[in-house]
């Protein structure tokens, strides 16, 4: 049996030839490898009859010709903070056992030293109506995760801004002895979309203590946060994670920021540059929606606030991990 | 078959695998080497991290022997070597070194005293119930097993066993009340899982009963040996072996329970002392483990030295692990469902002859051959363009003619009109350079240097199966990326991989072994001292320019200021023993003829620290103060002088230099 060589692995193999930068990119090789083995085949907009990820690194990788850009774009892989199921899994009970939990005590104004305390606490989690803000937000994973039950509605509020009336639902959670509101959201990254949601909420409950909870927020949508939470004393929100700048890669540089930002910076913009005019409407930006320049991927999708360089596929650019758009 | 699963994902073959696997996997070709391993007396089986010790005491395990029969497969020993009941302990599995990890309940004599004794009977226990088990498990095996192997589990002779089992004294009265096989058992199990019930702070205190009744080391395990025969279970020539694997652990007790690892190793020892013949016992050990003791070798115990069994000699004729790692690489492909009956040599047809000397030049030069050569201002110009044009077709006779050039004494060869003599091609001038050669072209284009083929492949393994499976994984996965090959081909023929694929797997595999060298008590100041050293031979190498040093990927020191400084001494001794470098007798060419030692690279990290691994012509000869600068280099050593050792005082073993401190320690040694 003869070993034909795919074309690009033969340009990885003598880019790991060199001596130059040889050992850096098989360490990178080996990272996107494991990488690539315990998280990236997660990505489900790219399960049934897509190419492999392997298949697909190679096609972004030739999107660009110069070779120095090829090896930044690989470079950049190990960077991408992908989120895969299990570790959505831990998001969904850390954004339970300790953000929601937390914030209940702070309700109920809970002493540690009260001997009814845990009692109390497990009453005020079931007069919780732990709801998401859009259907992206896999509720009924966090319900089971955390062994969460009693509650058999759990609308987005995004669909119920739309489509909902403010009287039922408050006429439900007044039957159903809803005390507290709780919103998650998989991913926040400018707060655009759950700032109408959580208006929304705030409109229809202006009293009702309500805790919003993104499970990876983005800074530019902690500023958003704040002033919500400025207009509304009612509302608190918490992220689970927040992502600091360092994690992005925005329009002006950082410093200190490594080679491979740079470079990937520079080829965003390029890539920008050549898209059509249609495409560059549905990326927003070199950087993403609002300028974000967010790498994150959620094995369920990629945000638009991530660089369209990772997940636009158009003619002209074959994305890493494509996104599946609402639109 | 599906051609992406790697045949070497499972990179061990020991006690952990199932016995079924073990049996497809399992390479006989060392049994032969370790033949004292299967025959009475005790033996110590020593070798580093995946050298194949555990694999082969897994042969003394009976449910390894049951499964031979199962699969109709030819045990792999017979004859009187196959004559044996094994039985053993595995000092981690068994948890016997949690002994420590609990303070004991006040009470007669201080821990350090105690708790050594408790050691010892938790291990007498375990290896009495292993012999109980390893007795049922080949009395029910398949037919096959000879004859006087077999146990005779009748009830009549179980009874009378057991009777005299449990009035002997050594057990201080414990098992008096249980005079059945059964009973007996149980009341051994109940022993152990009180034990293993105060390690998990479910019960407070060690029963009285058991506290009472502490054994001494060996003695029940050599009384059921020797009432077993009595009664007829066993025959007379049946031995029992009784394994003690993972010794090294010993060496690993952290904190303030660490000095009781040498209470723990007293222990063991005192069994192997007792040179009991009804008993044998086989200690399977890393290379560091096992350090001086009062213990005689060739009186007490044999050594089995499996690195020295497998690491190639002089002599290649003799070297066995080539064909030991050809017959390791058939049965992984036999397994994996490839048709490998068709190729008689499995390595070459995988993995080829690799790039010749010549071949490799070329590709480290590429389009731009001419890098290859570098040229004085002063050279002739007739002599420049000969070297020119000779790099266009052949870069390495080239850089070979170059350095003749450079040699003292032979600048003449530039005045010459014609080259057809060319001296730089004679062959014994030739073979000692191509290496170092290679080495500067490679350097001079920019290019990693890379290794392939079969002998290199093995040259790499330095002897080592674990070593020799990794390299075979890192490739595979380089191959199964690189083609990706289909999930279902009818066609099983093995893949006879590319050479620029298999230098892919090589670099990826060294550079797994380099990170793999912190795994190992002291592993940090190691691999800090290994790239100190890698540097230094790395850069006389590209600097000797006439090629005059290409043995200098070595280096060699004096006995005499090795003995006159036992912090260096000791620190090499112990690289030696975690297998990071490799030391051997250097036989010098100096006048003096001092006895000198040398020490090399462990040829799987040369690849990452690019140095060539094959050893030819003299190490670069240095003085323990050298090699001192470089342990400060590494930032082991802070001060700088040695002190000679006084006469009568005790040498540092390689196991003091990697003492780390704790926080409840005295100063160590070392600041690792």
């Amino acid at each position: 049996m003869t070993s034909t060589k795919l074309p690009f692995e033969e340009r990885l193999m003598a880019w790991m030839a060199d001596a130059n930068c040889g050992q850096e990119i098989q360490d990178v090789n080996s990272q996107i490898s494991q990488l690539e083995a315990e998280l990236f085949n997660e990505y489900e907009p790219t399960r049934g009859l897509q190419p492999l990820f392997r298949d697909r690194l190679h096609r972004w990788i030739e999107n660009v010709a110069d070779p120095a850009d090829q090896q930044a774009l690989l470079r950049l892989v190990p960077h991408l903070f992908f989120i895969g199921p299990r570790e959505f899994e831990v998001l969904y009970r850390t954004a339970f056992q300790t953000t929601c939990v937390t914030w209940l005590i702070d309700q109920l104004g809970l002493s540690l030293e009260d001997p009814l305390a845990a009692e109390k606490l497990r009453q005020a989690s079931t007069e919780c109506w732990f709801c998401p803000i859009s259907d992206s937000m896999r509720i009924n994973a966090f319900y089971h995760l955390n062994h969460l039950s009693g509650r058999d509605l759990r609308p987005d509020w995004r669909s119920l801004r739309a489509f909902g009336s403010e009287q039922k639902i408050i006429d439900h959670t007044a039957k159903e002895g809803i005390k507290y509101v709780v919103l998650l959201e998989d991913f926040v990254g400018t707060g655009s979309q759950m700032r109408d949601a959580v208006e929304f909420a705030a409109a229809v409950f202006p009293t009702l203590p309500i805790l919003v909870v993104p499970l990876v927020l983005c800074p530019v949508g902690e500023q958003t946060s704040m002033q919500i939470s400025t207009r509304f004393p009612n509302i608190q929100i918490t992220p689970v994670l927040r992502l600091h700048e360092v994690a992005l890669i925005e329009p002006v540089p950082n410093t200190g920021e490594s080679q491979v930002v740079s470079d990937v910076r520079r080829i965003a913009l390029a890539m920008y540059g050549s898209l059509a005019v249609e495409d560059q409407k549905s990326v927003y930006s070199a950087f993403g929606f609002n300028e974000t320049g967010s790498l994150v991927v959620l094995y369920t999708n990629c945000p638009d606030n991530t660089l369209p360089l990772v997940h636009h596929q158009c003619p002209s650019w074959n994305a890493l991990f494509p996104r599946a758009s609402r639109l | 078959m599906d051609r992406r699963i790697n045949p070497f994902n499972e990179l061990y073959v020991s006690e952990t695998i199932r016995s079924t696997d073990f049996v497809r996997i399992f390479s006989p070709l060392v049994v032969d080497s370790a033949a004292s391993l299967f025959l009475p007396g005790n033996v110590v089986l020593q070798g580093v991290q995946g050298s194949g010790k555990s694999m082969l005491l897994s042969l003394l395990r009976p449910e390894v022997r049951a499964a031979y029969l199962d699969a109709h497969v030819d045990f792999p020993l017979q004859g009187k070597s196959a004559s044996f009941i094994g039985a053993g302990i595995n000092l981690t599995h068994s948890r016997v070194i949690d002994f420590g990890q609990r303070p004991l309940p006040r009470g007669r004599g201080t821990d350090a005293e105690v708790l050594p004794i408790y050691f010892g009977d938790f291990v007498n226990y375990w290896i009495v119930y292993d012999l109980f088990k390893s007795l049922e498990l080949l009395s029910r095996a398949p037919e096959g097993i000879p004859q006087n192997v077999r146990p005779n589990l009748s009830a009549d002779l179980m009874a009378d066993a057991a009777a005299r089992i449990v009035r002997a004294d050594c057990w201080f009265g414990y098992v008096a009340e249980t005079p059945t096989w059964d009973g007996l058992k149980n009341r051994i199990a109940e022993r152990i899982g009180s034990y293993l019930s105060f390690f998990n702070f479910n019960s407070d205190s060690i029963p009285d009963s058991i506290s009472n009744s502490k054994t001494s080391i060996g003695e029940p395990i050599s009384l059921v040996a020797e009432v077993l025969r009595q009664v007829g279970i066993i025959g007379e020539d049946v031995h029992v072996f009784v394994q003690i694997d993972q010794y090294e652990e010993l060496l690993r007790l952290e904190g303030r329970y660490k000095e009781l690892g040498v209470h723990y190793r007293a222990v063991i020892n005192r069994a192997l002392g007792l040179r009991d013949p009804r008993v044998s016992y086989r200690i399977g050990t890393r290379r560091y483990g096992w350090t001086e003791s009062q213990l005689e070798r060739d009186r007490d115990y044999k050594l089995i030295d499996l690195d020295q069994t497998l690491r190639r000699s002089e002599n290649r004729k003799t070297w066995l692990f080539p064909r030991f790692a050809e017959d390791v690489l058939r049965k992984r492909l036999q397994v994996a469902d490839y048709d490998i009956e068709a190729s008689e040599r499995p390595l070459t047809a995988v993995f080829g002859r690799g790039y010749d000397p010549k071949q490799k030049a070329l590709r480290y030069a590429g389009s731009a051959r001419t890098r290859a050569v570098r040229v004085e201002p002063q050279w002739p110009l007739g002599w420049c363009h000969f070297l020119s044009e000779l790099a266009e077709t052949d870069p390495l006779s080239a850089r070979l003619a170059e350095s003749w050039a450079r040699q003292k004494g032979k600048e003449s060869i530039m005045k010459q009109g014609a080259h057809e003599d060319a001296p730089w091609n004679k062959d014994y001038w030739r073979k000692e350079r191509v290496e170092h050669a290679l080495m500067q072209i490679a350097s001079r284009c920019g290019q990693r240097m890379i290794w392939s083929g079969t002998d290199e492949i093995l040259g790499l393994s330095g002897g080592n199966i674990l070593i020799f499976v990794s390299i075979c994984q890192h490739i595979w996965n380089a191959w199964i990326r690189a083609v990706r090959p289909a999930v279902s081909a009818p066609d099983r023929k093995v893949p006879q991989i590319d050479d620029s694929i298999q230098a892919v797997g090589v670099h990826e595999a060294s550079t797994h072994w380099h990170r793999k060298v912190t795994e190992q008590n002291g592993g940090s100041s190691r691999q800090r001292f290994l790239t100190v050293v890698a540097r230094t031979l790395e850069k006389r190498l590209l600097g000797d320019l006439p090629l005059s040093y290409p043995g200098n990927n070595g280096f060699s020191v004096a006995v005499d200021d090795l003995d006159a400084d036992q912090e260096v001494s000791a620190f090499l001794d112990q690289a030696a023993s975690f297998g990071d470098l490799f030391d051997s007798p250097h036989t010098t060419k100096e006048k003096d003829r001092k006895e000198r030692r040398k020490w090399y690279l462990n040829p799987i990290l040369c690849p990452y620290f690019n140095l060539p691994h094959i050893r030819t012509k003299e190490p670069f000869y240095v003085d323990t103060p050298t090699v001192r600068e470089w342990m400060m280099e590494a930032e082991i050593l802070l001060e700088t002088p040695g002190r000679p050792r006084r006469p009568n005082e005790p040498k540092i073993s390689a196991t003091d230099i990697s003492r780390q401190p704790t926080l409840f320690d005295e100063p160590a040694t070392s600041n690792d």
